[in-house]
């Protein structure tokens, strides 16, 4: 059994905080609701570290455990009728809004809009960077699907953006 | 870097503050204790133990040890200007009954805050969880919870001057029941109750107009929102003639395995024709 102290499960709190935090915003569009998940997703593993197989990577494992709870916000009462907490949540940080203000971030706005299921795709493949083969693994699906939908996903991109944007991105 | 990832990225911008966050949330729920002597015990001895020292951490617990406390999720200018009048650099010297004797006045100390029922839940950690820098006089710990307690209803006051404008006027159905709402600020979360009664309105000749004569049925429910509320307590006192009823009402809000208590206030006027608001 593995026994989980104190130390180590800081260290584990601060070695993936920032990365699933991220993955988190970037699935619900919420920073309180991403801030709630992941402090969910850490207590969760923190109480049943012990069911965690090392088959996999320890971030494989709580990429996961943050995407299914992603979902099932997404999925949630709470998402759809937008309570009262997200009302500070939502303000835009000053940080950002002076980016914004410099520079418009129509790609990162045009992925945030796509649809869950391709949303999903793109940014676990080109915001995260995991290969086709993790993605399947992650969200525990086919290869030939991730595929199908960052294909999708690129062309709803594709159609979205003026085509001076979509010149940047194949360009790469 | 692709494009997407740039973009996203400065999207998301620097999460330092949201990482902060997510472990304040965290320790507000399980302090950085060992876990694992806690799994087997009865869920009422872990629940008590939740309250008693897991579910709010002051930053008595030490001189430069990074806040954690949910109360100092925002800071404010008076939380920030009391915090440095009573720090401490002096480490006291305490025998293990003195010790006793101190962790008892702050065990007091901490009850007569909840009295209260501010909508805060604080604990004094067990003992032997304390580290020698964390002992202060009683008074240096009092003042610390009270400029906790200080800072926790200037957050609360701020942020339900931003929702004033939000909440909906008085509705009366059919039945002749008037819900009104009101919120309620708790450790960084804002909440909605709605307080639901039956009021009796009666002519009087002398004023010419609908007083107030009765209230029944005065209940609350969670509006929109995830966890549980039990009212605990009511009291309804008529004012200004008849045409106030003052209901006064404690609950408990339970929400991600926090408890906290709370006690309010909400009016219910009655005008010239009997229309409630």
């Amino acid at each position: 059994m593995v026994q989980l102290e104190d130390a180590s499960f800081q260290t584990i709190i601060h070695e993936h905080n920032d990365y699933l935090l991220q993955l988190s915003y970037l699935y619900v569009k919420d920073w309180n609701a991403a801030e709630d998940i992941v402090q969910e997703v850490f207590i969760n593993y923190w109480i049943k570290s012990e069911q965690f197989q090392a088959q996999s990577s320890l971030r494989t494992y709580l990429t996961r455990m943050t995407i299914n709870r992603c979902k099932d916000y997404l999925k949630s009462w709470r998402y759809r009728t937008q309570t009262l907490t997200n009302v500070f949540t939502g303000m835009i940080r000053p940080k950002n809004r002076l980016i914004m203000q410099d520079e418009q971030l129509i790609v990162a706005d045009a992925v945030l809009s796509l649809p869950i299921k391709f949303r999903e795709a793109i940014i676990l493949y080109y915001f995260k960077e995991l290969t086709i083969r993790e993605i399947a693994t992650i969200i525990n699906t086919s290869e030939s699907t991730i595929k199908y939908r960052l294909k999708t996903a690129k062309e709803c991109l594709k159609e979205n953006l003026s085509t001076q944007q979509w010149e940047v991105l194949t360009s790469e | 870097m692709n494009e997407i990832k740039r973009q996203l990225q400065m999207k998301i911008g620097d999460t330092t503050q949201q990482q902060r966050n997510v472990i304040r949330k965290i320790n507000a729920q399980h302090p950085t204790r060992s876990k694992k002597k806690y799994v087997f015990i009865p869920a009422t001895v872990s629940l008590a133990l939740l309250v008693a020292t897991c579910l709010f951490v002051f930053s008595f617990k030490g001189v430069g040890e990074p806040s954690t406390s949910t109360m100092h999720a925002v800071p404010t200018p008076l939380e920030e200007e009391q915090v440095d009048t009573f720090e401490s650099n002096e480490v006291l010297t305490l025998t293990e009954e003195q010790k006793r004797q101190y962790h008892q006045q702050y065990v007091e100390i901490i009850e007569k805050a909840m009295e209260k029922k501010i909508g805060i839940s604080i604990g004094v950690s067990p003992m032997e969880e304390f580290k020698e820098s964390d002992w202060v006089e009683p008074q240096v710990f009092e003042k610390r919870i009270q400029a906790g307690v200080d800072a926790f209803l200037a957050t609360e006051r701020e942020k339900l001057a931003a929702m004033s404008t939000n909440l909906k006027p008085a509705v009366t159905n059919p039945n002749g029941e008037t819900m009104k709402a009101r919120y309620l600020y708790f450790s960084d979360i804002l909440i909605n109750i709605g307080v639901t009664a039956t009021f009796d309105t009666q002519y009087n000749s002398e004023k010419d107009r609908l007083l107030f004569s009765e209230v029944d049925a005065i209940s609350t429910k969670l509006v929109n929102h995830r966890g549980t509320w039990d009212q605990t307590f009511q009291q309804a006192t008529i004012l200004d003639g008849g045409r106030t009823y003052r209901i006064y009402i404690e609950g408990i809000f339970n929400y991600n395995g926090l408890t906290f208590e709370k006690a309010f206030t909400i009016e219910f006027h009655c005008d010239e024709f009997g229309k409630i608001y």
